[in-house]
């Protein structure tokens, strides 16, 4: 029902794949105002995906998530760094065949939906110009789609206003399956929607990712939104990714201390089983463009004076996936806090 | 302290909401955002205010405060008082004295709430010299005291700088200061974490903590998010479409909710740990606040509703020795 | 009952109430007393010209010196007569026709260049937005009547000619409104949805932006056509605009100018039309703002 391409890749290999992803904004120059210096959100990031899983992206506000799924997407030119697609590089890629296969869902449902065209409307140029149905077809198709995401077929003329936030993220997860993608970028796709809704739209994801084999990267600044979706997650603070494995190895025994300090602190909603809270210290947040050391040394709980000149690299040695710090080895992070 | 029972009239309650009905009116239709809430909120207590959108409340907060906007919202019922003034009746003159005096707020987004031409030591002194009789110099003072009170590092530096120039993190912290500039007796905190990053929100938590128990002023704290609440509160008061449904010290709602509505949104909210499974889910939506139904409001998702869930009025009742709920089967389990 | 989603059954729909699409516009219009009263006056003047052929008027060319300057109410003229005897009334309604047509079309003529301007600036941004722009702007810095008289000046006196050179003093602000619109929308999420799906960047501009940035069109239209029929008028007044026998109010006004003192109805009668006119056009123009306004919804 879904368009697969013919190509089937090798076992094992990524589905997508970034290779040192560039992103560097440069401000434009105004009359009277000194030159910034250029924001370098994205620093070097690559991550692979395999068919059929999900891998999360998570990092506070400001860390570079959403400019990487944009740089993923082509809605942003990278500065320097490839994508690749089934091991192809994108660029060279055509457009509609590309979107083809990899969509995009965003954060907020009120904006990603044009107010002034009804569903079928929205999904109706998709299925016609990337999916190939003609008339009857779409009809059809549309239905199924609807049906797929939870909403009621009798819902395709309605417009984006007539939804709740729940519906139209419904819609807007139909409008990415209607151009047979099977690779979805969903950032914060979840963060705009209350609680209930939200557990309706987290099972409706894993439940389309089972029976369509589809491939997500997953981007979200809620650490249990992440591991109640993805099997890898990465975590990325200022452009860089510090840390990257299984999702249990991850939530379970971070190595890296950012993480670690993320993780300890969530409000639990169990006061009986309260985490240590790591200390960060306020007053440093802000894209820094050190290049002198770890980014994250300002806030760490176990700095020391290499880490303020030497940046650790993202190095799979000792601790069995890519962690970049220079205490990758320790076991227990824990000990050193507080 | 915790044990304040919404029914009976108490003479020890800093704050005491008394079936507060408020409306909006918009293309003549009527809908009721608030619809007969009782609360109360002791000395030096600390009450979270849970609910969805749409559930009410934010309207409460905002008609304790008197800042609905009016049109299209209404206070059409019901008292709010404190000490024995109630603001619904009280002229303009006394709701400023109240007002940033001994009731302060702070909302989800500093940015809008913060002037943007003004830098923070002008906005602070400013607010200080509307309800305090002090000098430019001593209200001065009294800000860079402020901001080390809410451990804004270099607050000599600060008070000469714009909103826009601090983080998220900074704003929220200054929006607390200006709060606690007159020193009030309750502090309306409306989803002030809501827009900040985890680390942050952390630090915004145990920075509310530590002022509560250094100035035992009380918290109302405005969340949809259970975690926060347990962090900060003693006690929880969950709304559903306008109306109370439970109230209970924080402890029992997690372990044992006594509401179907407050049991199953502990329950559709992901926790770390459990890895990757179906959430448990709420089927459908809240209804319209224009045609709430007879009965109970929660009754159409209810996994253990039955017919005389959908009659007549539902009173919020005592439940065991401090809790009070809004259901006739309250503590039910499918 | 199980805790799954996606079964249509359990869309949570059930508890809302969405009022369905249609008529919402003029429902909220209708609300606006002064809107509506524009909307009803506007409707009475476009039919009386419109109707103007089969009307039963006296010829509005048809002199007669013996009869001139009749003041209001006199004898089978209704609004009297100018100083070469022609009947008032009925060169209010001919000469409403003229005015009315000229400001609609420049205001169309206006609106398209002007929006087209504004969206192509808009969306394709840096320099293509710059150099459209500062031509806008460079218009923008004339006095505008005045740009109007020399453009006149320079195409020669005439009702189209004044039409046109209304148009073109006018398309500085259809451009900037509509920019402003387009550079917001450009940065809105469905715009990126749009290009994930690799649609082309006209169809995103023609069929993803222009829809929205209609409401902006028709207000910024339902705002200056006022304008352009006064300023129609103005060069009319000034013997720039229609030329006898034609003639609009401006025209009749500019007759008019002479006989103030005596007679003062030939110069009220036609000043009272363009106020009238213009006064419901503005009306109308806040009401529609009001009622197409998305962020009311």
């Amino acid at each position: 029902m879904i368009g697969q391409p013919a190509l089937e890749p090798a076992t094992a290999a990524p589905v997508l794949e970034a290779r040192d992803l560039v992103k560097h904004f440069t401000a434009r120059r105004r009359l009277l105002v000194p030159a910034l210096a250029p924001l370098r959100a994205v620093q070097g990031v690559s991550f692979q995906v395999q068919r059929g899983q999900a891998l999360g992206i998570v990092g506070e506000s400001g860390c570079g998530k959403s400019t990487l799924a944009k740089l993923v997407m082509g809605l942003h030119e990278p500065s320097s760094g490839t994508v690749l697609l089934d091991g192809r590089d994108v660029s060279e890629i055509p457009r509609t065949e590309f979107a083809r296969r990899v969509q995009f869902v965003f954060q907020d449902p009120y904006s990603s939906l044009n107010p002034r065209k009804t569903v079928r409307q929205a999904l109706d140029a998709p299925l016609r110009h990337l999916a190939g149905l003609d008339a009857p077809a779409r009809r059809a198709r549309t239905a199924e789609l609807l049906d797929l995401v939870g909403l009621r077929a009798e819902f395709a003329d309605r417009y984006p206003h007539e939804f709740s936030g729940g519906q139209r993220q419904r819609v807007g997860i139909a409008r990415a399956l209607a151009s047979t993608a099977d690779v979805l970028l969903l950032d914060e796709p979840v963060s705009a929607l209350d609680v209930s809704v939200q557990a309706q739209v987290l099972n409706l994801l894993r439940q389309l990712q089972q029976e369509l084999s589809l491939t997500y990267v997953f981007i979200a600044h809620d650490l249990a939104v992440v591991e109640n979706l993805c099997d890898e997650v990465s975590v990325m603070y200022l452009g860089r990714i510090v840390e990257q494995a299984p999702a249990e190895v991850l939530f379970g025994s971070p190595r890296h201390p950012y993480p670690h300090t993320l993780l300890s602190a969530i409000p639990t909603g169990d006061r009986s089983q309260r985490r240590l809270r790591v200390a960060a210290p306020a007053g440093v947040d802000g894209p820094a463009g050190s290049d002198g050391g770890c980014a994250f040394a300002p806030r760490c709980y176990r700095v020391e004076e290499r880490c303020n000149t030497h940046v650790p690299p993202l190095s799979a040695e000792p601790a069995g996936h890519p962690v970049a710090c220079h205490f990758a080895d320790d076991t227990d992070p824990e000990e050193h806090a507080g | 302290m915790s044990d304040v029972r919404a029914d009976a009239p108490d003479t020890t309650a800093l704050l005491a909401v008394r079936g507060l009905r408020t409306d909006f009116v918009v293309e003549d239709e009527v809908y009721r955002a608030v619809d007969g809430v009782d609360l109360t909120i002791g000395p030096g207590e600390s009450v979270g205010l849970v609910g969805e959108s749409g559930s009410g409340k934010t309207v409460t907060a905002m008609s304790i405060l008197q800042l609905i906007p009016d049109p299209p919202g209404r206070i059409v019922g019901g008292s709010i008082e404190i000490d024995g003034i109630d603001l619904v009746r009280a002229p303009e003159r006394v709701l400023r004295q109240v007002r940033g005096g001994r009731i302060a707020c702070v909302f989800q987004d500093p940015l809008t709430s913060l002037n943007p031409v003004l830098q923070i030591g002008d906005q602070l002194t400013e607010m200080m010299r509307a309800h305090q009789d002090l000098d430019r110099r001593a209200a001065r003072r009294r800000a860079r005291e402020l901001l080390d009170a809410v451990h804004i590092p270099q607050a000599e530096r600060r008070l000469a700088e714009y909103p826009h120039e601090l983080s998220g993190g900074m704003r929220q912290r200054v929006m607390i200061a200006m709060a606690l500039a007159n020193d009030p007796e309750l502090l309306i905190a409306d989803e002030p974490t809501t827009a900040l990053d985890v680390t942050v929100q952390a630090e915004i938590l145990d920075l509310l903590r530590e002022l509560r128990e250094r100035t035992g002023m009380s918290l109302l704290f405005i969340t949809h998010d259970f975690g926060v609440v347990a962090e900060l509160c003693d006690r929880v008061v969950v709304m559903y479409a306008g109306k109370v449904v439970e109230q209970a010290p924080v402890e029992k709602v997690f372990a044992d909710a006594a509401h179907p509505y407050t049991r199953r949104l502990v329950d559709c909210m992901p926790q770390l740990g459990e890895g990757r499974k179906d959430l448990e889910v709420i089927p459908g939506l809240p209804p319209a606040l224009n045609r709430i139904p007879d009965g109970c409001a929660f009754a159409e998702r209810c996994d253990v509703a039955e017919e005389a869930c959908r009659r007549g009025t539902i009173a919020l009742e005592g439940y065991g020795e401090d809790r009070l709920v809004r259901c006739i089967k309250p503590g039910a389990r499918p | 009952m199980s805790a799954s989603t996606a079964s249509p059954d359990q869309t949570p729909d059930d508890g809302v109430v969405v009022p369905r699409r249609g008529g919402t516009t003029w429902r909220r219009l209708k609300r606006n007393r002064l809107s509506v009263a524009g909307l009803i006056v506007l409707a009475i003047v476009v039919l009386l010209a419109l109707l103007a052929p089969v009307l039963p008027l006296i010829d509005p060319a048809a002199t007669n010196p013996a009869n001139r300057l009749q003041p209001i109410g006199s004898e089978g003229h209704l609004l009297g007569t100018d100083h070469l005897g022609r009947d008032l009334l009925s060169r209010l309604i001919w000469g409403g026709r003229t005015s009315l047509s000229v400001g609609v079309f420049a205001t169309l003529i206006a609106a398209s260049i002007g929006s087209l301007i504004g969206l192509i600036a808009g969306f394709f941004g840096g320099a293509t937005d710059n150099s459209l722009m500062r031509g806008i702007d460079v218009l923008m810095a004339f006095p505008y009547l005045l740009l109007a008289i020399a453009l006149v000046a320079v195409l020669g006196p005439g009702l189209v000619n004044a039409m046109i050179a209304i148009s073109i003093v006018n398309i500085p602000f259809f451009a900037r409104a509509v920019r402003g619109t387009t550079v917001s929308l450009v940065a809105s999420e469905y715009v990126d949805a749009a290009r994930a799906l690799a649609f082309s960047r006209l169809r995103i501009l023609f069929r993803e932006v222009l829809p929205n940035v209609m409401p902006t069109i028709i207000i910024t239209m339902s705002t200056t056509v006022g304008w352009m029929i006064t300023e129609t008028a103005g060069l009319s007044f000034l013997g720039l605009g229609a030329q006898p026998p034609t003639s609009d109010w401006g025209a009749m006004l500019g007759a008019g100018r002479e006989f103030i003192t005596r007679a003062p109805h030939v110069m009220i009668v036609p000043g009272s039309a363009i106020f009238l006119v213009v006064i419901s056009l503005n009306f109308l123009g806040d009401g529609l703002r009001d009622a197409l306004d998305p962020r009311l919804k």
